[in-house]
This record gives structure tokens, sequence and C-alpha cells, in this order.
């Protein structure tokens, strides 16, 4: 990649060239960065700072509006909400996608190709077209409005078992046939054998499907009606635009916007190449 | 400590191919048994199934007299290498070896003594905490082993596992696995396409091709007493000769008619001549190189031109043309190595192979 | 006796195939395989979701949606969202991964901010947004007047509102195209370059000859599941819009939402649900058709 081609044309053009290259991304860094800055800015107003938008950075930084979210209000108890069960859900989602993708790769039996299609055959179709029955189970079954509910109704992953699927194809078949001949169990083949050698696959899984749940806004909001049950978007939504704050409390808005945004950038961070894999490797098409 | 017996298997895929045809096979308690074959006979099918990694669609298998069709590859308490050795790349050379004791729950310090028993036996010793990714060919092939021998199974299953190494290494390793099965006193069963393992190797061999078992025998059996053409062309290098012949009776004595002169069936092998109504009719004959010599214009069975040799020390390959057909000659002779010579062939008649030209069947055996 | 054991053979390994498949294949099918049954059965009839009755009155929704202006107000809406988020995304996409495929000092941090929106959630930057949008006091406008531009009324109005959905559509998933056209223009092979250098095409030749034509299955599949993604947008249109000013940002998934969880017109609501399911078909039909084509070298 680095030595592509030497470039030996005329100076001038080369450096135009690179102020073109900064214009560029410095643009678009500043249009992405800046909503999250002007976020975090406005969450540190006062009430009479923040329509003053000819003042950029607070004058006086209300410290006091963060604390306010943190302590006084609900959002806190959203997040954990969000976060709790997600990470149930993604466990149950790595546990049937893991154990559908081995057999879908390891398991010689009939229907395997038709178990396959009808999965990829669900890839790709509009998860919102599935509500109206879905939101009518759950009501048969009594669990509407519960995190019961919530878990229950999203414990297989489409995309993650095609993401295993994916990292467990280019595993050796007699890797798992050594392991059974060593005595392990398919179970154990799975879990010892398999998991281990596509680590990056089940990170990578894990990560993305974190976030997208956490994340979940229509389905949740459709199903839990009671602000307990609230995972973090619809707990934002409702602080948005319960009465009275909207229009007049931007500054607390913001500031919860901004305590459940930062944690999640922050997070990002770290494992930001987790989900670059994830999204280069994931759809198999070589090119 | 195995007996393992296959019962008219047969290994046949969805789309109606058959792999392995309705094969009976004894393996005796302690043998050393080889499958070989070209490639696609069915030898490996064979052994996959003994491992249990393949479903048999028909026919017994039994392992110690208890029938094992059912019982999946995990509780049948036998061991493989395989071909790519298929070591563990997360886990270490300890902990590959290790696996198949941690599995059954053996206490730690007995796991520890032996996979350091097993290890100076192999001279891994200071391998162990290598994870497979920093070894060498031969290296990996001997941890493959070792993770068969430290269970003490009741028999080694081996896929073809010097495939994967150069020459040299792959005598070396020859040896070692000779040596393993002295020391272990265990069943064996090995597969390979490679002739030189086999005839080494085996305390029987079981030549495979197209699914079906042509021959089991001992080495020496096998290769003085091939069953069929293809067994005997097959083993042994170069290949057997195999040439067109009529079988004439003149003065009370049989011959074979080649092209160019004639051969004289032993008594032994008139005998049988004459009990199967041969006289008379076409038959292939068959002779190996090293059975085949020069000989004065009178005596020959065949002649032709040198057209290429190989010199390999103190013998020589050397092709003979003659017509369309081609004699190879495995000799000491050196007068002949010329490129273009007109030379004359005689075979050494006790050790000429007659088939039956349909059925390809060993007419005088 | 052969046709016996072969039929016991096939079902031999099956409680250990259930076991696998099951955890799995039972929430499959519960919570989508019968759904997307159920809605296609749920369009034929008229139920409002109070009454325990209903009747089939087979075609009536789908006719009654194709004599609906509103129905074809959001199809269109639907087809304005979806373009106009399309070929910012893929274009700009594109041009950042180009931009940031060779390393460089800050590399890193630019791939970083670029992707960060991808991952928060969309109400939240919906939110965000709406107070940047802010018709009076909103910074939008206050950068607009300071560029000497007239402000607007963004989502205030239904002139702009779908132009400024589009916008918070595309900052969210402009780096997710980035990703995924870095990771393609890195599985270019080298040679390839080096052949057309030493051939003496330009840079420019290069791009359109080499480049482009490689990372085309990228390209493909990023504009499906782009579409595929604009089709089924409901967070920032809810927070931000709510299919407004004047239902000027309802697609077809927000009219599915207001039929179905605020109407109850259940028959209306699976009958757009079926249309939805019938177009993101097609486009999964052909992604599929042409990956198969597509993977070319």
């Amino acid at each position: 990649m680095n030595t592509r081609y030497s470039d030996n044309r005329p100076l001038p053009l080369r450096i135009l060239e690179l102020l073109g290259k900064i214009l560029i991304l410095g643009t678009a860094g500043i249009f992405t960065a800046f909503p999250f800055i002007w976020m975090i800015v406005s969450s540190l107003k006062t009430k009479a700072d923040i329509l003053n938008t000819s003042v950029f950075f607070p004058p006086d930084p209300q410290w006091s509006n963060i604390t306010s979210i943190l302590f006084d209000s609900p959002i806190p108890k959203y997040i954990f909400n969000s976060a709790w069960v997600s990470l149930v859900i993604v466990a149950l989602q790595i546990i049937s996608g893991a154990m559908l993708a081995y057999a879908l790769v390891f398991l010689k039996f009939r229907g395997n190709k038709l178990l396959f299609g009808i999965v990829m055959g669900t890839y790709m179709l509009p998860v919102a077209a599935t509500y109206i029955p879905s939101y009518i189970i759950l009501a048969d079954w009594h669990m509407l409005d519960s995190f019961k509910g919530l878990i229950i109704s999203s414990t297989v992953s489409i995309f993650g078992i095609f993401l295993l699927r994916q990292g467990f194809m280019q595993i050796p078949k007699g890797l798992v046939e050594a392991a059974r001949m060593d005595g392990a169990s398919h179970w154990r083949a799975l879990w010892e054998i398999v998991c281990p050698m596509t680590k990056s696959s089940f990170i990578t899984f894990g990560l993305m499907n974190f976030i997208s749940t956490y994340n979940n806004y229509m389905w949740p909001s459709l199903i839990t009606k009671t602000s307990n049950y609230f995972l973090v978007s619809q707990g934002l939504r409702a602080f948005f635009i319960r009465d009275g704050a909207y229009g007049t409390e931007w500054a607390l808005v913001m500031a919860a916007s901004a305590v459940v945004v930062v944690p999640l950038l922050i997070l990002f961070a770290f494992t930001q190449k987790w989900f670059i894999n994830g999204i280069g490797g994931e759809t198999g098409i070589k090119g | 400590m195995a007996e393992i017996i296959l019962k008219n298997i047969t290994k046949e895929y969805e789309n109606g191919f058959q792999a392995v045809k309705h094969i009976d096979l004894e393996i005796k308690d302690n043998e050393f048994v080889i499958l070989v074959g070209p490639s696609g006979c069915g030898k490996s099918t064979t052994l996959r199934m003994i491992a249990g990694l393949e479903d048999i669609s028909e026919g017994d298998l039994y392992l110690d007299g208890v029938r094992i069709n059912d019982v999946s590859p995990q509780n049948r308490d036998i061991a493989m290498v395989f071909q790519n050795y298929a070591l563990y790349p997360h886990m270490t050379v300890y902990q590959n070896i290790a696996y198949s004791l941690r599995i059954k729950k053996v206490p730690k310090d007995e796991i520890d003594r032996r996979v350091k028993e097993v290890a100076s036996s192999l001279g891994l010793t200071d391998l162990l905490d290598r994870k497979p990714g920093q070894l060498s060919g031969g290296q990996k092939q001997r941890v493959a082993m070792g993770r068969a021998i430290i269970r003490h199974p009741k028999a080694f299953l081996m896929d073809e596992p010097l495939s994967n190494l150069d020459a040299k290494l792959r005598g070396q390793m020859r040896v070692e696995i000779a040596d393993l099965y002295q020391r272990l006193n265990t069943t064996f069963i090995y597969v390979t396409h490679d002739q030189t393992e086999a005839m080494t190797l085996g305390t029987k061999i079981v030549v495979m091709r197209d699914g079906e078992i042509q021959q089991t025998d001992n080495p020496t059996n096998l290769f003085n007493y091939p069953a069929n053409k293809f067994v005997a062309g097959f083993i042994g290098t170069p290949t057997m000769n195999f040439f067109d012949a009529e079988v004439v009776e003149e003065n009370g004595q049989v011959w074979l008619k080649t092209k160019d002169g004639k051969i004289r069936a032993t008594e032994e092998k008139a005998a049988k001549l004459r009990e199967g109504n041969w006289i008379g009719k076409a038959v292939t004959g068959g002779i190996r190189p090293e059975h085949t010599v020069f000989c004065s214009e009178e005596e020959a069975a065949f002649k032709g031109e040198v057209s290429v040799f190989e010199l390999l020390g103190s013998n020589a390959i050397i092709y003979v043309q003659c017509g369309d057909e081609r004699i190879v000659l495995n000799t000491d002779d050196t007068v002949h190595q010329e490129h273009g010579k007109s030379v004359y062939m005689k075979v050494k008649e006790s050790r000429l192979h007659i088939f039956d030209p349909e059925t390809e069947r060993t007419i005088t055996n | 006796m052969r046709a016996k054991r072969k039929y016991r053979k096939r079902y031999d390994k099956l409680p250990i195939v259930l076991l696998f498949v099951l955890p799995a294949l039972i929430p499959l099918i519960v919570f989508w395989i019968y759904p997307i049954l159920r809605s296609i059965w749920l369009s034929f009839t008229n139920w409002d979701f109070i009454s325990p009755t209903y009747k089939i009155i087979g075609l009536k929704n789908y006719q009654s949606l194709f004599k609906n202006p509103r129905f074809f107000e959001a199809l269109w809406h639907t087809v304005v969202f979806t373009a106009g988020t399309l070929f910012p995304t893929i274009i700009l996409g594109l041009i950042l991964a180009l931009l940031l495929v060779k390393p460089f000092r800050g590399n890193g941090i630019l791939k970083f901010i670029l992707f960060s929106p991808w991952i928060t959630p969309t109400v939240a930057i919906s939110i965000v947004w709406s107070w940047i949008y802010k018709t009076d006091g909103g910074i939008a406008n206050t950068i607009l007047t300071a560029l000497g531009m007239s402000p607007l009324k963004w989502i205030a109005s239904s002139d702009t509102a779908m132009l400024s959905v589009i916008i918070v559509t595309v900052w969210k998933s402009l780096g997710y195209a980035m990703i995924f056209y870095l990771s393609a223009l890195e599985r270019v092979p080298g040679e390839l370059y080096e052949a057309g250098a030493l051939d003496g095409a330009s840079r420019w030749h290069q791009f359109f000859d080499i480049t482009l034509p490689s990372i085309s299955p990228t390209t493909f599949f990023l504009t499906i599941i782009t579409m595929v993604n604009s089709l089924q947008a409901y967070d920032q249109i809810q927070v931000l819009t709510q299919g407004g000013p004047a239902g000027s940002t309802r697609t077809l998934l927000y009219m599915y939402y207001q039929l179905g969880f605020q109407e109850f017109n259940m028959g209306q609501a699976t009958a757009v649900a079926v249309i939805m399911i019938i177009l993101t078909a097609g486009l999964s039909l052909i992604q599929f058709k042409a990956s198969e084509k597509w993977v070319h070298y």
C-alpha cells in the first residue's frame, strides 16, 4: 500500500493536493465532531448563556448540570437498565449464535443447507415488519412492559450467526475432529477449540451487538411503557419531551445526552479495532 | 490393545456415490495395518469411519467385540494423527498433549508426569512452552504423535501422517514410527498412498481401489504374489512391466509367446495354466523391472531400443521402447546405458506373473 | 434390512444437532419467521387490535392503500430519503477512505472521529441535532448567518425537514461507509498498481481503471445496505420531526408505526409492512444475485 507509485509530479501540484486533502479531511472532521463538542459545551451553560449562540465556550461552566443528571435524574437508571439488559441479551445471542454457527459449519445433518437458507433469508428483512406480531406474542405471554419481554424477544442475532459462521469456516475441520478424537464433546470443541481460535469474531460480535442493543430505540419503546423499564434511548427521549423540558431546559437535556454519549465514546476509543474488523470482514465480499 | 473388525462396511454419500463398498477387514490386536491405494480409493474414508468421524452407511464395525457404529468418536478411545497435524494453535505444546487427559479429568500431577514422559520420549521437552506456530514440520508431527500416545488408546489411526514432510524428514519419521510401534505394542492403522511407507511399516497391508479391497496380505506376499494386476502395478518401483502374450504348449512345455519371443512357464505355473484351460488363449504377463535382464538375441522375449536411463549409483533404471510398449529394467548392467542402443531382454521365469486380461486377476498364484 | 438401517442412520445425530440448532432456531421462528408470516396474514384482515374477532377482507387493505395519497406521499418520501442519504454517504465515504488509506499522523484520530457517530445512540444525537437546528438561537442558523446566508427553518418547515433528517442520517452513517471502503481499499492487491504504473497509467486512470472496479462489490453492497437501512430509519424521524411537519418526513416505516401503534389499524399497517418486506426482499435478492457474479477477481 505505501509504495504504490513514485510521485514525480511537479511540487506546486503536490502542495495543492496536500492542501485539498487537509481541507476536505478537516471539514469532515469538524462537521462530524461538532455536534459532540456543541453538546458538551452546551451542557455546561446556564439557561441564559445557552440561548446566546455567539458565546461558544461556557463563560461560567455549570458542572451542576452534570451532577444533577448523574444524581437527581433517572438517566443513570436508564443507563444501568440498558447496560445489564444488553449484557444479558448479548450473552444469549453469543451462545445461541455460536451453537448454530457450529452446527452449520461442523455438523453434518439433513437440512443444513436449508437452515442456512432460512437464516440467510431473514438477514436483510426489515425487522420492523415483525413488530406487530411480536408485540402480540409478548402481550399473550404477559411480557409487555418488562425486562423479560425485552430479553426474550432478542435472544438471537442473525448478524452474529453470519459473523461467527464466517470465522468458523476459516478453521480447518481437522481441528474439531482432532478434539473429538481427543475425547471432547461438540460442546467442548466449540468453547475450547473453536471459540479461542475465533476470539476476534466473538469480540466483534459482542461489542457490535452490545452497542446496538444498548442504543436500540424503536422496539423497546413499543413494548415498555413504565419508566422503570426504559432503556437509555427511550429514557432520554422521555427526558427530552417531559413537560417543560422541551425548549426550556436545553442545558439539562444536553447534559443528559452527554452523560449517555460520552461513556460510549470512551468505550469506543478502546475497542475501535473490533468494530472496524466487524464491518470490514462481516460481508465476506472479497474485494 | 484392540481388535477391530469391519463387516460389510459401506460408505455412501447423499448423492449416491459409494466411497467404500462392502469391505470386510479383520485387524488383530497389535497389528500394524496399512491402508494403501491411489487417491480416492476410500482408504481415508475407511479410516475415518473407524475413527467415528464419518457415519457408516451400511455394515458393522466392532471394537473388541462391541459394535461401535453409533458410538461417537469421543467415546471410542481411539487416537488419531492427522495429515495436517491438527494441533490446536492457541495452546502450547504442553496443553496440546495434555488436552485429552484434561477432558478425562486426570489429576493434574499425573497429567504433568505423563506429558513430560511422552515429551522426553519424543524429544519435545524443550518445546513444551511453544505454540504450534513456532514449530517446524517435523516437530509438529512429533507433537501430533505425542498427543495420541499419551492417551494409551486402544488403537492409533494415522492419516497420511508424513505426507507434509520433505523426503529426508519423511524417512527419519518413518523409522521413528516403526520404533514407536515396537515400543507401544498397540494396534496401528495407517493410511498412505506411498507404497514405500506401506512396505516398510506394515505387518499387514490392505490395498484398496475404488472403494474395494484388492488384497490384504503381509508385505512379502503382496510383493511376490499380487492378487491382481492392479496390486502388482501398485506395489514396487519402478512399476511392474505388463505385456500381452499368448499361452502355447509345445513339446509338453507351456510357453508365453510374446511379440518378440517366448517365455517358459515354470512347472507350477504351467500346471495352473493347464488347469484353468488357458492354453491357446491371450493373457497379460507381468514382470518387475528388477527381474528383467538383458540377454542375447536367441534368448530374448523382448527387443527394443534404450530410450532413457537413470543412474542411481550401484544400479540403473533403463527404459526400453519396444514398439509401442515400454519395458523398464532395474539392473546393475552398465553396458547398455546408451541412448538408442538396440537391446534384447528376457525375464526371470520364476518371477513371472500371469493375469487374466478380462478380470485382471492373477492366474498363477 | 438395508433400508431400515439407513433410515435410522440419518437421524442418528439428531439429538446433538437439535441441541445446537434449537437455541437459535426457536427464537428465530417465534420472533422472526412466524411474525413475518403472521404480518402477511394480518394484512388480509381488518383487525383493529382491540376487537377479539376480525374478518378476512382480501386485498382491501392494499386497495385502500393504493387509493390513499398519504401512502404515495410516504413512498415518495422514502425514495427521497433513501436517495438523499445514499449518494452522499457512498460518495463522501469513498472520498474520505481514499484520503485516509495511506497512513499519516492523525490518521487514527480522524478515523475515530468520523466513525464515532455510528456507535452513539441515534436518539441522543438526534436530540443534539434538534438543538442545533433550533430556528431561533440554534447554532446552525448562527453559522448560516455568519456565512452571509439566510437562516433556514430546518425541522420546523416542511420544505427543509427532510433535508434536516437526511443530514443527520448522513452524518451518522458516513463513518460506516468510510470504514467499509477502507478495508476494501486495503485489499486491492498492490501489484495491480505496480502493473498500472508500469503501463504509465495516470493517477486519474489508476483510480477509474483499477481502484473503482476493484471495489465495485463493496460499493454495491454498501448501496444495498444503505438502502435497507434508510427504509428502516425510525429513531431520528421520531425524535426530530415525528413524520412532520405536515407529513413531510413520513416514510413508509413511519407510516407503518403510525398506522399500527397509534391508529391500531393493524390490517393497513401490516399491508405497509408487507410492501416493505417485498422492497427489501427485492433489494436482498439483487444483492445476492449480484454477489454471485460480482466476486470477480
